[in-house]
């Protein structure tokens, strides 16, 4: 398991698991976390951000918001194989099937991802409720999320289109992440969260130049590159600061994580033919969204050889909800976008008690036309609340 | 790809003919006996203006060297305008997957008449020719990425 | 549920929704009071036609949650029209909402989408006598995301408006605010010849096949088939797109490059001699890639080879490109 229930503190609160390091210290962190294991990290790609490997400190793109790509793609790729299959044909009849499973590309773990938000470090949990479940367990999402270990970077300045508080985390939030590094002025703290964490850190300590563990710091030595002393009690003071002022930022005010109540009976609400009618149907929400996880299922096939795909895939398009007779459950972009928010606000979070939701914002980011999430949120808040006021 | 028995690359060619003028022009050079390279797969189309640029981008995709719509001789169409209308698809068709960057001669376009076997044999000529020194067909090619192994990347 | 649109109290509390201005543009205090005068006849002609139940809906542009975003609203009352705004950030083309569209409507257009409004009128994907059409004179839209890279320390038009030749619909119930300035030189709505509006693409043409065939590689290779493009263009209307068919299956399922790049090919060639270059594909790509590259190629094509240029006034009725001829079309390329 790795889900929160596997959270293993090595520390609780205070200085143990928790390490200090310069901020030039940070290109050999990150060189040293790259000579021992395969790397994920943001970097830029015409414009744009996603997690790639990466083979130097100089290929990272130290974010500052969200990747433009979510964490998700590493665990749930847009597409992979799921078996291979060829067809044996001999005088023109058709033999036997040989089917050949795939390997979730195991051979490319350990993997370590350096510089996700916690946000997305949090999607993880969200999709491990799907794919490694009581109820079903996918061998390739599970392959890959045993053999990933996620570094996290607090977000010391939250964007405009955070919300990450009002969906049950925040910039500073641990959930997900084996190792968390927060900027907390002048420094950074790196905080170990899991056993799998302090393993990461394991041999880079006394290695890396200006890192070191908290417990050491008593007396206050000055790091290479820092002039003044830093006491373990002033830098845990300065990380509650940098948490306040960053949370304070983006204050939890967007109804997600208890508007499922109010959801139950708003199905048939009119309130939709309104909320949906600028969505223009497409699935830059979806596609970027790190917790948005429908997909499909197709044979690409050339003579008689072929493979199994499993592909990204949104209820945004009337293609994901179309029978073959013809007829279509949800026919129209106003069942559909229903559909979206529903199952992030509602059915989630009867199947699995929690909201499909991190307030990452990149579908506030992305949409061509500006459908907030967090206004549709508030819209449908108050629409429950005058229908009740009415009732 | 297409070995021949010496085990060099042979191009695979897709030619879709018009049923009222080109293919018949096929069947005259056949019947007239006339030598031309055994690099074409024909496919029967009733019209020039039937094959959809698609068909065409398919057959790339599907690993084709090269491909070539033939129809007939402007005035000439047996739905009147067929061929008209085709001729600006294909010309702005060519000139598009010319510019990102797929070779000039890859696809190909005549008019030939049901009379015209020696026109047929000679354009085929050409293009086998062309589509030879171009060799193999590489982009868009998509079978040959499915050949390549299974498996995501990541 | 008036407030289903704004959402004033909440959004505030999250992130300003201050007004985002040309002030550091040469023209722009002269746009910004332009602009206003805009916005102020959009509403009263919309309150009108709303309140003399000649449009039954009103397309046009709200406030967005952010301070570069602007968002489209659908206003069915008469009072509701104060929500209706109208300045550089109204990037949208409305006209993607109206195929299909029930009732009467009205509707805001700048120049390119009233191309878009000639198109769909020509193809019949709309009915001109369900329409009220509301013209503005465009001084060209603000690119959003070119002034984010840039740090917003700059107004970046966007570059369909850099090479815009006609910034006003060539059919129109309305022009709001009437006119709006003269046209800059170079600028948005400029026909002179004074600049070349395909320069772009010439340059890019002139490069190596070779280097052409990586760049496309490089950009679609990012493409993650959202297929925000093609629905944020007011030009895809088809009800099954060829890259959703099933038999025959054109776009593999496995997003291998060659389906990617087969579906921008397949998509470009439909647009031949539609597209009005509003940009839309490209603001809306995630990915930023810029589908301009193609479309701009098939516009300057159509031109060139068959002098069709697409909802300009002078041919805003004519038939699609591929539904005619002429028996002087370019030959040369046909063995
Ligand atoms: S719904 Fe939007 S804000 Fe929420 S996790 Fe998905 S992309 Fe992020
Ligand atoms: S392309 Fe022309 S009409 Fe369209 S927004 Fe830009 S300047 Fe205005
Ligand atoms: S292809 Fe792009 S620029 Fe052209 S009409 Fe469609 S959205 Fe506008
Ligand atoms: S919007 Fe961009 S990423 Fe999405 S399908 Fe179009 S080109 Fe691809
Ligand atoms: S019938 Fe031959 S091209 Fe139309």
């Amino acid at each position: 398991m790795h889900g929160t229930a596997g959270l293993d503190r090595t520390g609780g609160p205070g200085v143990a698991g928790v390490s200090v390091m310069s901020k030039e210290g940070l290109a050999g962190f990150l060189n040293g976390l790259i000579a021992r294991f395969r790397v994920f990290a943001p970097v830029q790609e015409a414009g744009t951000t996603r997690f790639a490997p990466v083979s130097s400190a100089g290929e990272v793109m130290m974010p500052t918001t969200v990747t433009s790509r979510p964490l998700k793609e590493l665990f749930l790729p847009p597409s992979e194989t799921l078996l291979e299959f060829e067809v044996e044909t001999s005088g023109g009849m058709v033999g036997e099937v040989k089917v050949e499973p795939a390997e979730p590309g195991v051979g490319d773990m350990p993997r370590v991802v350096f510089g996700a938000r916690p946000c997305d470090a949090r999607s993880l949990l969200l999709l491990d409720k799907v794919f490694d479940s009581t109820d079903y367990k996918d061998g390739h999402y599970i392959a890959r999320r045993r053999g990933t270990a996620i570094i996290s970077v607090a977000c010391s300045e939250p964007a405009e289109i955070c919300f990450c508080t009002s969906t049950g985390g925040g910039p500073f939030d641990e959930a997900g992440s084996d190792v968390i590094l927060e900027d907390v002025g002048d420094v950074y703290l790196i905080k170990v969260i899991t056993e799998r964490g302090a393993g990461l850190l394991a041999g880079l300590e006394g290695v890396v130049p200006g890192f070191r563990r908290l417990s050491e710091q008593a007396e206050g030595d000055a790091l290479p590159g820092q002039l003044l002393p830093l006491l373990p009690e002033q830098l845990l003071a300065a990380e509650r600061n940098a948490k306040e002022r960053a949370e304070a930022v983006i204050p939890a005010l967007v109804p997600a994580r208890g508007i499922h109540e109010k959801l139950k009976g708003m199905f048939e609400h009119e309130c939709w033919g309104e909320l949906y009618r600028k969505c223009l149907g497409c699935a830059a929400c979806a596609y970027l969204c790190p917790t948005c996880h429908c997909f499909d299922i197709a044979d690409e096939a050339v003579d008689n050889k072929g493979r199994r795909v499993r592909c990204w895939d949104a209820c945004m398009f009337p293609m994901f909800t179309l029978h073959a007779s013809g007829h279509n459950p949800r026919p129209g972009r106003k069942e559909r976008f229903r559909q979206r928010v529903m199952h992030k606000f509602s059915y989630f979070m009867e199947n699995n008690g929690d909201i499909a939701c991190v307030g990452c914002g990149r579908c506030i980011e992305n949409c061509p036309v500006n459908m907030d999430i967090r206004s549709v949120l508030a819209s449908l808040d108050a629409v429950s609340a005058a229908s009740a006021g009415t009732v | 790809m297409k070995m021949n028995q010496e085990g060099e690359w042979e191009p695979k060619i897709v030619a879709f003919l018009c049923n009222w003028c080109s293919y018949a022009g096929a069947d005259l050079a056949g019947t007239s006996r006339i030598q031309y390279p055994p690099n074409v797969r024909v496919i029967r189309v009733p019209c020039s203006g039937r094959v959809d640029p698609l068909l065409i981008l398919k057959c790339l995709q599907r690993g084709a060297d090269g491909v070539l719509v033939s129809g007939c001789h402007p005035g000439d169409c047996h739905y009147i305008a067929g061929n008209y209308l085709a001729r600006r698809k294909f010309a702005m068709l060519k000139r598009l997957i010319e510019y990102l960057g797929v070779e000039e001669g890859r696809v190909q376009f005549s008019w030939v008449s049901a009379a015209e076997g020696e026109k047929f044999a000679d354009v085929i000529k050409t293009v086998t020719r062309r589509v030879r020194e171009l060799g193999p067909a590489r982009k868009l090619v998509k079978v040959r990425e499915m050949q390549g192994g299974a498996g995501a990347s990541l | 549920m008036s407030d289903l649109l704004g959402v004033s109290g909440i959004m505030s509390g999250i992130g300003g929704m201050n007004n985002w201005k040309r002030d550091s543009d040469v023209n722009g205090a002269a746009a910004n009071e332009a602009a206003d005068r805009v916005a102020q006849d959009i509403r009263r002609i919309a309150r009108k036609l709303l309140s003399d139940g000649e449009v039954d809906v009103f397309i046009g542009y709200g406030q967005g949650t952010l301070p570069s975003r602007v968002t489209p609203v659908f206003i069915t009352r008469p009072e509701d029209a104060d929500a209706l705004i109208w300045d550089a950030r109204c990037e949208n083309d409305l006209v993607v909402y109206l195929p299909g569209i029930e009732g009467k409507a009205g509707v805001v257009v700048k120049g390119c989408d009233g191309r878009a409004l000639a198109r769909l009128l020509a193809e019949k994907q709309v009915e001109r006598d369900r329409l009220k059409i509301v013209a503005v004179e465009c001084a060209g839209v603000i690119d959003r995301k070119s002034v984010k890279r840039d740090g917003g320390n700059r107004v970046h038009l966007h570059p369909s408006c850099q090479v815009c030749e006609e910034r006003t619909a060539p059919v129109y119930d309305f022009l709001a605010g009437g006119a709006t300035g003269p046209v800059v030189p170079g600028g948005p709505g400029d026909k002179s010849g004074s600049r070349d509006p395909f320069g772009e693409i010439r340059e890019f043409e002139a490069r190596a096949s070779e280097e052409r065939w990586n760049y496309f590689s490089q950009e679609f290779d990012r493409c993650i088939l959202c297929y925000a493009c093609r629905q944020a263009c007011p030009l895809c209307y088809c009800p099954e797109c060829f890259a959703d068919r099933a038999t025959p299956k054109w776009i593999g399922k496995d997003r291998a490059l060659s389906d990617k790049m087969v579906f921008h090919l397949g998509r470009a060639i439909h647009l031949a001699g539609r597209c009005i270059d509003c940009g839309a594909c490209v603001r809306a790509c995630p990915m930023g890639i810029d589908l301009r590259k193609l479309t701009r190629k098939m516009e300057k094509d159509a031109r060139e080879l068959f002098g069709y240029e697409a909802g300009k006034a002078a041919a805003a009725g004519a038939l699609p490109l591929f539904a005619s001829f002429t028996r002087e079309d370019p030959d040369d390329f046909i063995l």
